[in-house]
C-alpha cells in the first residue's frame, strides 16, 4: 500500500470529525431547549469540559508537559481565586492565571 | 445596570458576536492555534496544509492527533479511527448548542453549517450569554462569535507554523497554558450553579478516566459526571 498523499489523509480526518457534528445535529434535531434531555447533555457537556481541561493541566503532553505540575497547579489556583475575587471576570482571571505561570516559569529559568 | 437583553436578529447581535470573540475567548482560541501551527511545522506539514486543517477539522484534538499522525506517516484507516475518538466529544457539544440556535424543535439544512463551527469555547460562550443573548439574536451571535474565532484561529496557525522554535520558551509555555485555564475559567463563570456541580465532578471523574483510558476515559467520565450532576439537579429540584 503506498504513502496516502497528505490532502488525502486530511479529507479522511475532516470526515472523521464532522461525523460527530452531524449526527448532533441529527439527534439535536429532537431535543427541545426547556427538556430534561436538554438539562442531562448540558451537563455532560460541562463535565466534559471540566474533564478536558483538567486534564491538559495535570497531565498534558507536547510543550506543557515540560513544565512542572506544581506550577500549573499553582497558576490555576491563582487564576480561579482571581475570577472569584473579580466578580467573574474571565479576561482579568485569565491574565492573572497566564500571567502566574510565565512568572513561575521564567523563574524557573524554563 | 444591565442592558435589555438582545432578542432580535439583525446587526446588534451580529457586532456583538464579533466584540465577543476578539475577547478572552479568541485570545485562547488564537493561544491554542499558535501551538497547533508549531506541531504542524515540526512535523513537516505546509502552511497551506496546516491552515487547512484549521479551517475544515476545527476541534483541537482532532487537529492535534492528524498532524503527528501524519507527520508519522500513519495511513487513512489509522488517521480516521484516531481522529473519530479523540473528537467523540464533538457529539454532545453539538446536541449541548444546536437547541439554543432554533426557536422551533427539527432539523434545517443551516444547522450542519452551524455544527461545523461548534467548538468548547463556543458552546461555552452560548452559556456565558444565555441571559443576554436570546431567541432570534442567538445564532446570528454564534456564527458571528465563531467566524471571528475561527479568524483568529488561523492567524494563530499561521503564527505558531512561521515562528516555530523561535517563540522564548516563557512565551511559549505561557500560550500553552492560556487554552486549558480558559476553559476552565469559562466553566466556573457560567451562572448556573449546577455547571459548578458538573464541572468539579466532570474534572474529578474525567481527569481520573483519563488516567485509565486516556481519550476513552475522559469520554466516559464526562458523561458519568454529567449524568450524576443532572440527577442531583432534578433531586434538588423535586425534593
Amino acid at each position: 500500500m503506498g504513502e496516502a498523499p497528505p490532502w488525502a489523509l486530511l479529507a479522511v480526518a475532516v470526515a472523521g470529525t464532522y461525523l460527530w457534528r452531524g449526527l448532533g445535529v441529527a439527534l439535536a434535531g429532537r431535543v427541545d431547549e426547556g427538556s430534561p434531555v436538554f438539562e442531562w447533555v448540558g451537563c455532560v457537556a460541562y463535565a466534559l469540559a471540566a474533564a478536558v481541561s483538567v486534564r491538559i493541566i495535570l497531565w498534558p503532553t507536547g510543550l506543557l508537559a515540560t513544565t512542572p505540575v506544581g506550577d500549573r497547579v499553582s497558576a490555576t489556583v491563582i487564576g480561579l481565586a482571581a475570577c472569584w475575587a473579580l466578580r467573574r471576570s474571565v479576561p482579568l482571571a485569565l491574565a492573572a492565571g497566564a500571567g502566574a505561570f510565565a512568572v513561575l516559569t521564567a523563574l524557573r529559568g524554563g | 445596570m444591565t442592558p435589555p437583553p438582545l432578542a432580535t436578529a439583525g446587526r446588534a447581535a451580529v457586532l456583538a458576536g464579533i466584540r465577543d470573540g476578539v475577547g478572552a475567548p479568541g485570545i485562547a482560541i488564537f493561544a491554542s492555534q499558535v501551538g497547533f501551527g508549531s506541531l504542524a511545522s515540526a512535523g513537516g506539514l505546509s502552511l497551506p496544509l496546516a491552515l487547512t486543517a484549521t479551517g475544515t477539522i476545527w476541534a483541537m484534538p482532532g487537529q492535534v492527533a492528524f498532524a503527528e499522525l501524519a507527520a508519522a506517516g500513519a495511513s487513512w484507516p489509522v488517521i480516521l479511527i484516531a481522529v473519530s475518538l479523540a473528537n467523540a466529544r464533538f457529539l454532545p457539544m453539538t446536541v449541548a448548542t444546536i437547541p439554543l440556535l432554533r426557536e422551533r424543535v427539527g432539523v434545517r439544512w443551516f444547522q450542519f453549517l452551524f455544527a461545523h463551527l461548534v467548538s468548547i469555547t463556543s458552546w461555552g460562550q452560548m452559556q456565558l450569554t444565555r441571559h443576554r443573548v436570546q431567541g432570534a439574536a442567538r445564532a446570528p451571535y454564534f456564527v458571528a462569535f465563531s467566524a471571528t474565532a475561527l479568524l483568529l484561529a488561523l492567524l494563530g496557525t499561521g503564527i505558531g507554523h512561521g515562528l516555530a522554535g523561535l517563540l522564548p520558551a516563557p512565551a511559549a509555555l505561557a500560550l500553552a497554558f492560556v487554552p486549558p485555564l480558559y476553559i476552565l475559567l469559562m466553566l466556573v463563570a457560567a451562572p448556573q450553579r449546577i455547571a459548578l456541580v458538573a464541572t468539579a465532578l466532570g474534572g474529578a471523574l474525567g481527569a481520573g478516566g483519563d488516567l485509565l483510558l486516556r481519550d476513552w476515559g475522559v469520554l466516559l467520565g464526562g458523561v458519568l459526571a454529567g449524568t450524576v450532576a443532572w440527577l442531583l439537579m432534578r433531586r434538588a429540584r423535586h425534593g
